[in-house]
């Protein structure tokens, strides 16, 4: 069975217009698929409808999202807060951002893993965190506990976003521009710790980015978008060397050096 | 903040005393009346022009303005702030008698304020262009619109006069019931002013990322609403709560005057209408620093309770 | 233009509320055909009428007409209050565009005054002020003024700041154009919409500071038909005699409510951004 399936889906605020329509992909155990398009796309607005996190009046108007065979539509209030952090985590273009900034990383990480494991006593919480940041790669996690978001370089807070994603080992992660707020040089290394994701827990990824040649590395299947609508979907190899629409194919070209080994 | 930072403020409230003083002394000196003619008809005398210029002698008066200013100056650095000319005491001790009227009027209507504005402000913002919200702006919209004199007036018609809830005029100097009407009248209008402030941070904070970071994680929307955005939206607001008390602390003429309160505001209104000029000068300069030191405390506090700005040293 | 025009008569709440300006405006040139009697003219026997027929809002403590003075009263508060914003809005903008324009030792001993105005509260000095001049409504116009120019001179101030670099600036200056005119043909315009929108946001609450003033005593004198004034000397007789008190706080109350909701409408429709 898929972990996710999305069909068809169309996006409205309000009574405006959709702003995105008909959009599909199906996800299973370590899939990458990826969802390109510049801003306005509406690439961020599907990522984010999936875990419904759409600000003020978004919803998803036509169309089903499945989540292990399950209409989401149909969730309760708490399903939708099981579900988020623990089935499906969402990383974001800065992690560091979506953490409070006034109260310490550690302080919230715990009330997170408290929200899900409410037995779990608060050492035994602490010492997942740490154990977790580890795992990512940050191994002074007492450290970062303690600390607060702007203490720490962009590289790092992203890190620790990812951390908090993957405490739980969710099958499946929504990256939202994982990399673009990031150093060139870190944003290789953000790009092969994703990676690496899916390989030792083979955790399905859907990840949103402008930049193709980051998608075109890591994905399976692409879908380029253009304001709301789809415009080329498929495997990778179809949407890199036989894309239907201009679009993409203009995208592809503003890449240097697409065929080469240098895609970050 | 740091030391040197700390340093730099001292020096600059000191200077801003020193020109403070000095404004208010000119002022003084620009001023039409005679002040010991003043001086002596208070007292029930009407002097003679020969005794008028003995005293004025005696006072220092006739001295040129930066001899008389300068002698004040040091006298205040000796923590002398001269005699009262209409009561006869000096400045310090009836400043010092007014305080502790004042604090309490404060601090109550302060604390009043709180219970009232930020519930409401963030009920307002949280249910935002809902009904509520209208309602609650609606109400803060005519609450600033009323003068707080006409308030007061209405609360002590109302509640003492028709309904003798209150003592109109009060036997015991140090009753609580004293402190009730200037308290809700006070708070009255900073609970408009406040609510309105309460719901534009709040509103501002919804719209911030972590917001969708921590619903993303899995918390509850009350969860997030008040571990996460109210703390965070009064952070910004304690500047704002500090100048209110600041301003507090140098006595709310208006209110004190119509509840005869005898804070330092009905003490600055004495005093002007009686052209007591030391009187006026040590009180000009004690409410300026006082409304300063509160300032600085605000700003110190952030130290504590913002933890971003330890970190980033001058900020 | 004509778009600005139709924006304005588009937002209901600001139609409606000029309508009311209007009214008040009119209320305010027409006060000695309006009213019934002489707002000043003592009729000691008919000293402390209740409200009623033959006195719409009853009589003060010298049988002066309340309904005729509180009418009366608008031609004292609204162009005090009135020129006293123009005061604030013309000495902030003039202060704050010389201290941006020019900087330097100018913009420091500028910018240096202001932060001592407002280092304390204003009331208390605005209090002094007209107390050591002597009560009257001039001097508290003058004496709040003082204390409140400040607020607009660092806006326009920082307005300055931030357009002062920009390449048509330098292009204005290039051509030749001397200090005055880059100050009143480019700075003035681009201040002008943001301090106007404040300006007539504070109209209401100048207008109750103005009011308190005179409830001290520091503003308008006996027997002078000002509401603050009319108040406190209604204050002593308010438990049998309710409607001296009463009457001229509505009045004051009304105005600035109109005045508030007007300046809110207008603040939308000059800057929809700050919804």
């Amino acid at each position: 069975m898929d972990i996710l399936n999305v069909q068809n889906i169309s996006i409205q605020y309000g009574n405006d217009p959709p702003c995105v329509t008909g959009v599909s992909f199906d996800m299973n155990e370590g899939k990458i698929v990826g969802i390109v398009g510049e801003s306005g796309s509406g690439k961020t607005t599907v990522v984010r409808a999936i875990l419904g996190l759409l600000p003020g009046g978004g919803k998803i108007s036509e169309g089903r999202v499945l989540f292990n065979g399950e209409d989401m539509a149909s969730y309760s209030e708490s399903r939708w807060r099981d579900v988020r952090g623990s089935g499906i985590s969402m990383i974001f273009q800065d992690s560091g951002a979506m953490i409070n900034p006034i109260r310490t990383i550690g302080s919230q990480y715990i009330e997170y893993i408290k929200i899900h494991r409410p037995d779990m006593s608060k050492a035994d919480a602490y010492a997942l965190a740490v154990d977790t940041l580890t795992k990512m790669r940050l191994p002074d996690g007492d450290n970062i506990m303690k600390s607060y978001t702007y203490q720490l370089s962009g590289g790092m807070r992203q890190r620790v976003g990812i951390a908090l994603a993957m405490t739980f080992e969710p099958k499946l992660l929504l990256a939202d521009e994982p990399t673009s707020a990031i150093d060139v040089t870190i944003q290789a290394q953000i790009v092969r710790q994703m990676m690496e994701l899916r390989e030792r827990f083979n955790t399905a990824i859907v990840l949103v980015t402008h930049n193709i040649g980051v998608a075109a590395y890591m994905s399976d299947e692409m879908i380029v978008m253009q304001y709301g609508k789809v415009m080329d979907r498929g495997d990778r190899d179809t949407v890199l060397n036989h894309a239907e629409s201009e679009y993409t194919r203009q995208l592809l070209q503003a890449v240097p050096e697409i065929g080469g080994k240098r895609y970050v | 903040m740091d030391l040197k930072e700390f340093l730099r403020r001292i020096g600059q409230i000191i200077i801003v005393l020193i020109g403070v003083s000095f404004f208010t002394f000119l002022l003084v000196q620009l001023a039409p009346g005679d002040p010991v003619m003043t001086m002596y008809q208070s007292m029930g005398i009407i002097p003679t022009e020969e005794v008028l210029n003995e005293t004025r002698e005696a006072m220092g008066l006739n001295d040129p303005f930066f001899v008389q200013y300068f002698r004040w100056l040091a006298n205040v650095l000796k923590g002398d702030l001269g005699m009262s000319y209409s009561k006869y005491r000096p400045v310090a001790s009836l400043l010092a008698g007014r305080m502790w009227p004042t604090l309490k009027l404060s601090i109550s209507s302060m604390f009043v304020m709180l219970l009232f504005a930020v519930p409401l402000g963030m009920i307002s913002a949280v249910y935002s262009n809902k009904p509520i919200d209208y309602i609650v702006r609606g109400i803060t919209f005519f609450g600033v619109s009323m003068p707080n004199f006409w308030v007061g007036l209405l609360l002590l018609y109302f509640l003492a006069m028709k309904l003798n809830l209150l003592p109109v005029i009060s036997t015991d100097p140090n009753a609580l019931s004293n402190l009730v009407l200037p308290t809700l009248t006070l708070a009255f209008a900073m609970t408009a002013k406040y609510t309105r402030q309460v719901r534009t941070a709040v509103l501002e904070e919804l719209h911030k990322d972590y917001v969708i970071g921590a619903k993303g994680r899995g918390e509850s929307e009350r969860a997030i609403l008040f571990k996460h955005v109210f703390p965070n939206s009064l952070l910004p607001l304690v500047t704002m709560f500090g100048l209110s008390l600041g301003s507090l602390l140098g006595g709310t003429s208006v209110v004190e005057v119509i509840f005869t309160y005898p804070g330092l505001g009905s003490l600055a209104i004495d005093a002007i209408k009686a052209m007591d000029y030391p009187l006026i000068q040590g009180y000009v300069l004690w409410i300026s620093l006082i409304y300063m030191a509160v300032n600085l405390a605000v700003d110190i506090s952030y130290n504590f309770i913002d933890p971003r700005i330890k970190g980033e040293g001058k900020a | 233009m004509n778009g600005i025009l139709k924006d304005f008569l588009k937002n209901r709440q600001f139609v409606f509320f000029t309508v009311l300006i209007i009214l008040i405006v009119m209320t305010t040139v027409l006060a000695p055909v309006i009213v019934p009697y002489d707002p000043y003219e003592a009729v000691l026997k008919d000293a402390r009428l209740a409200p009623g027929p033959d006195h719409l809002f009853g009589t003060d403590k010298l049988g002066r007409d309340l309904f005729s003075r509180v009418i009366y009263g608008a031609r004292v508060s609204l162009p005090a209050t009135l020129s006293l914003v123009g005061l604030v809005f013309f000495v902030g903008v003039l202060l704050g565009i010389i201290s941006g324009f020019y900087g330097g030792m100018v913009d420091a001993v500028i910018m240096r005054l202001a932060d001592m105005m407002v280092s304390f509260p204003g009331m208390v000095l605005a209090m002094a002020v007209a107390g050591i001049m002597g009560a009257s409504i001039r001097n508290a116009v003058i004496a709040i003024s003082l204390v409140t120019w400040p607020k607009y001179a660092r806006m326009a101030r920082s307005i300055v700041l931030k357009v002062k670099n920009e390449d048509y600036m330098a292009a204005a200056r290039i051509v030749g154009g001397r200090d005055l005119h880059i100050m009143i043909k480019y700075l003035f315009p681009i201040v002008a919409p943001t301090l106007v929108i404040t300006a007539a946001t504070d109209i209401g609450g100048m207008m109750l500071e103005l009011a308190g003033l005179s409830y001290l005593g520091f503003g308008a004198v006996s027997p002078m038909a000002e509401w603050g004034l009319m108040l406190s000397e209604g204050r002593p007789y308010m438990s049998a005699c309710p409607w001296m008190m009463i009457y001229p706080g509505l009045a004051i109350f009304i105005v600035v409510v109109i005045f508030n909701f007007w300046g809110d409408a207008l603040r939308d429709v000059l800057d929809p951004r700050q919804q």
